[in-house]
């Protein structure tokens, strides 16, 4: 990991080989619940942080989930009791590759149904193409392109991911 | 004005009402705890500029957060988010006040695979800029009372 100045804080994206990172590619990785079942006082926080008074997510009942915090219902915790530190990243950050660090770059999603309190959601993600290397603002990497289906507790299929992060190295590849 | 009267003459072209949001780096620290996203950049300024960056910045789902705002502002409650889709040009820095705009590129009615989907679709391309520029580009479709 490149050097973090005064900061003790680290971020481990998986470090490995083109090739390695490209035997993903088109192998559905297996389907992961999210940590928390969608949740009326993390609505409003995120609601309050990006000042969103949308009658439909402060309801006392029945509220439902703003479609950004879409990927947060399938998230892990940072930490478990039954499984500690190890927490599992996003396919695009797990995916080996020389690039240790990320931005993303591009997300869309398509919704077919209304995330709602109380709901579930599991998540099924594909890599869908890892580019050549390229060179960037931040730095010399790769971009990696994901697809997902989230689904509900029911198994309906609640909506479609896309998502391009590039894995870069802050300093110059060698 | 009903959302239903508001929505009656649309046409491409039509501007949304814009808003300002003052990106303070106590909102967007709310990544990790709020939205479960981890990453140091949105609340250790000197990780930050260890791989890159000038500053924190907000991550994906809050700017994601805002462009649905811009269209749900406008669109009024009821209305059903079908796709959004948001390209990252460059971070939304703390410290900046950000401007989020957006303008009409079609209206059609369609028959979605659900419920919620079928009806008229809106599309929405949006923007977030900030004195660095325009950071964000966005595309919302939104499904709203016919």
């Amino acid at each position: 990991m490149s050097s973090a100045g005064k900061s003790s804080s680290t971020y481990s994206a998986t470090v490995g080989s083109l090739e390695q990172g490209r035997a993903f590619i088109g192998r559905p990785q297996v389907a992961q619940r999210g940590a928390l079942a969608v949740d009326a006082g993390l609505i409003r926080l995120f609601c309050a942080s990006v000042q969103d008074a949308n009658a439909d997510y402060w309801s006392d009942d029945a509220a439902i989930s703003p479609p950004a915090l879409l990927y947060t219902w399938t998230f892990q915790l940072p930490w478990t009791p039954w499984a500690g530190n190890e927490r599992l990243q996003a396919l695009g950050v797990r995916v080996p590759l020389p690039g240790d660090q990320v931005a993303n770059v591009r997300q869309s999603a398509e919704f077919y149904r209304r995330i709602r309190v109380g709901d579930r959601l599991t998540i099924t993600e594909t890599v869908l193409d890892i580019s050549d290397e390229k060179h960037t603002a931040l730095g010399d990497g790769f971009f990696v392109a994901t697809e997902a289906q989230v689904q509900r507790q029911d198994g309906l299929l609640v909506a479609r991911l896309h998502n391009t992060l590039l894995r870069y190295r802050s300093r110059p590849l060698t | 004005m009903t959302s239903s009267s508001r929505h009656e003459h649309l046409s491409p072209g039509q501007a949304l009402p814009e808003f300002h949001y003052p990106v303070q780096r106590s909102w967007i620290a709310y990544a990790p705890s709020v939205m479960l996203d981890p990453f140091p950049g949105f609340y250790d300024a000197e990780y930050a500029k260890s791989v890159g960056h000038r500053d924190v910045f907000m991550n994906t789902m809050a700017l994601l957060g805002l462009l649905d705002r811009l269209v749900t502002d406008w669109a009024g409650k009821d209305a059903f988010i079908f796709r959004h889709e948001i390209t990252i040009r460059q971070p939304v820095y703390a410290g900046t006040t950000a401007v989020i705009s957006g303008h009409v590129t079609s209206v059609d009615t369609v028959a979605g695979p659900t419920e919620e989907c079928t009806g008229r679709h809106v599309t929405v391309a949006a923007a977030i800029a900030t004195d660095d520029g325009v950071c964000v580009t966005g595309s919302i479709i939104v499904v709203t009372p016919l």
